[in-house]
């Protein structure tokens, strides 16, 4: 186990009866790292997220938190550890302030007035603080429920889908938020749908599909996995003719070629050397075409997500398990 | 990180009185707690009224300590609220995902529990001291006596009433939902109740009433109710306010020794079920 790593589970599992929830999760998150945890519904984040804060008993393997090994029912251990669960889950005829506070007295916070003033700044809730939080938006709770987990400027943070309900500003708002976190060395680890949000954010993401875990890499290597070529697509003056189609399959660097009218849309291998764009323009000028339009499009994480967890074709997935 | 093994440490050690002090705050900033002390004062009132009017009537006083009746019911009906409130309101924290919340940070099973029974009890107390008040008044104008004994006991009998919150706490450790613990709560107690009311009726019987089937039911009955006396929460309380009342202290010893590991018995219940079922809604 590397002496960085805030997060660390062997071979951990969780079955509920009939049900595996969870099978050999091996994940390992360094300090300072923000981790993309992502999975379709009931794919085992929740259940993970459980077991790491040992609210659930594993059925085998085990977990390891700040390098010590975590017991069932550890709530020292808990106190290093912020989580914003997938709703609120707040107490509504309270305030904002009185919500706080009571937190704040739970975790033991030093000059609690002040931090609480500073978190809800943060978040823009501050001349809201005290309205009951019945009042607030699904956006405006689940601000106060990262506000809650930050409290006590823990090492680590568990979030679930924090910017689920927030408008676009918002959700930069928090971004940028858990951003400056990790700039401060706190661990991440977040679990959302919105996977542009956790491509612009994770350093490294794993892919949780019926509780195993199919990938985990670096963004980029695991896009470049699942879409390894280039893909171009260009608008020609008319329609394809049939010889320049055959003409573009012939070429080396070419993967594959589709035609819609006079739309083509052209893999290309990228091991083929470069100025591959250049040599594709005048291929296609060489044999009759005219390029009204040229643009490259660029592989998502969401591509990723999508060819890992509908497909299930992952042999091909590296870096499972290893720590990037 | 010594400091924050320290302050985890703090943390945990702590929380349970953190939430005892939110609880207070939250019983006292409801309608339900002033609803239930001001009903139950009306009904004290009806209590000593009926009394004074059959003195008037009947020209003598059949109880020298008149205010037994009303105090015993104001107090019974005082547990048996709270019993009901920490049933529905665990349940209520699971329902909603405030438990989970919880348990994210410093509190574990046995604070949380723990802070329910402690706010609930002193909850009891802070209900005493408002029949104290209204009592005060009752007597006052009905011109009747009021001991210090009768503010004492009412005070002491928080040791037996834990009896009965105990086990509105295993009740709501039980349930997913609000609904549920209310109907697990029901049911027990009209099943207890039934049984003590049988058990009183059968008793009322003349020995050669009882012949055939009614003999092997009424001896069932019989020891049922005996084990009840042991077994039901709702036995504690009225135990140690007649020995309150009679002066008995080795008896209210013996209710209060008695009513303290019944409820840790029920603590240890509830902290298992609250395992077992887990704290996510």
């Amino acid at each position: 186990m590397a002496i960085d790593d805030v997060i660390r589970t062997i071979g951990l599992s969780k079955r509920f009866g009939a049900l595996t929830a969870l099978q050999d999760l091996d994940l390992q998150v360094g300090r300072g790292e923000i981790y993309g945890f992502l999975g379709p519904n009931g794919a085992g984040k929740t259940t993970t997220v459980l077991l790491l804060l040992g609210l659930l008993r594993p059925s085998a393997g085990s977990v390891y938190l700040f390098g010590q090994p975590m017991r069932p029912g550890d709530a020292t251990m808990r106190r290093r550890v912020g989580v914003v669960p997938e709703q609120p889950y707040l107490y509504p005829h309270m305030t904002a302030q009185e919500y706080l506070e009571l937190f704040a007295d739970l975790y033991g916070v030093p000059h609690r007035k002040d931090r609480i003033a500073q978190l809800l700044d943060a978040v823009n809730l501050l001349d809201r603080r005290h309205s009951r939080l019945r009042e607030f938006s699904r956006g405006m709770q689940q601000k106060i429920g990262l506000a809650r987990a930050l409290l006590h400027d823990p090492e680590l943070l568990l979030l679930d889908e924090p910017t689920s309900g927030l408008d676009p500003s918002s959700a930069k708002q928090v971004r940028d938020l858990l951003l400056d976190l990790k700039r401060r060395g706190k661990t991440i680890l977040i679990s959302s749908h919105i996977l542009s949000e956790v491509e612009r954010t994770a350093d490294r993401v794993g892919i949780l599909v019926k509780g195993r875990l199919q990938a985990q890499d670096t963004v980029e290597h695991l896009i470049q996995e699942v879409q390894p070529d280039a893909v171009v697509e260009i608008e020609l003056l008319a329609v394809v003719p049939p010889e320049l189609l055959e003409q573009l399959r012939a070429l080396p660097f070419v993967r594959n070629v589709e035609v819609h009218g006079s739309i083509l849309t052209v893999s290309l291998s990228p091991t083929e050397g470069k100025e591959l764009h250049a040599r594709l323009s005048a291929a296609i000028t060489a044999g009759g075409g005219t390029i009204v339009q040229m643009t490259s499009r660029k592989g998502t994480l969401e591509d990723a997500f999508l060819a890992i967890t509908e497909t299930g074709a992952l042999d091909w997935v590296p870096g499972v398990g290893a720590h990037a | 990180m010594l400091d924050l093994a320290v302050l985890g440490a703090r943390a945990v050690r702590r929380a349970w009185w953190v939430l005892v002090r939110y609880r207070i705050w939250a019983l006292l900033h409801g309608r339900s707690f002033y609803v239930v002390a001001t009903g139950g004062l009306i009904l004290s009132a009806a209590v000593v009224g009926d009394f004074i009017s059959f003195v008037t009537t009947a020209g003598l006083a059949v109880s020298r300590d008149p205010l037994r009746v009303p105090l015993s019911v104001l107090l019974n009906l005082a547990a048996v609220y709270l019993a009901l409130l920490i049933a529905v309101g665990i349940s209520l924290e699971r329902q909603q995902g405030t438990l989970l919340v919880l348990s994210f940070g410093p509190v574990t099973s046995w604070s949380y529990l723990l802070s329910w029974l402690v706010a609930k009890v002193l909850a009891y107390l802070v209900f005493c001291g408002v029949v104290m008040v209204g009592l005060a008044g009752i007597v006052a104008i009905a011109g009747l006596g009021f001991s210090p004994r009768l503010i004492a006991s009412m005070l002491l009998s928080a040791l037996t009433a834990m009896a009965i919150i105990s086990f509105g706490m295993w009740v709501g450790s039980l349930s997913r939902d609000t609904r549920g613990s209310i109907l697990i709560f029901l049911a027990i107690s009209v099943v207890l109740v039934v049984i003590e009311a049988l058990h009183a009726y059968l008793g009322s019987l003349a020995p050669e009433q009882l012949s055939g089937l009614l003999l092997p039911i009424s001896r069932t009955v019989g020891l049922l109710s005996r084990v009840i006396t042991w077994i039901s929460p709702f036995s504690y309380l009225p135990r140690g306010l007649r020995a309150l009342f009679d002066n008995d202290w080795v008896d209210y010893g013996l209710a209060s020794t008695a009513a303290l590991v019944y409820s840790s018995g029920w603590l240890l219940l509830a902290k298992v079920s609250l395992e077992r079922r887990g704290v996510q809604p």
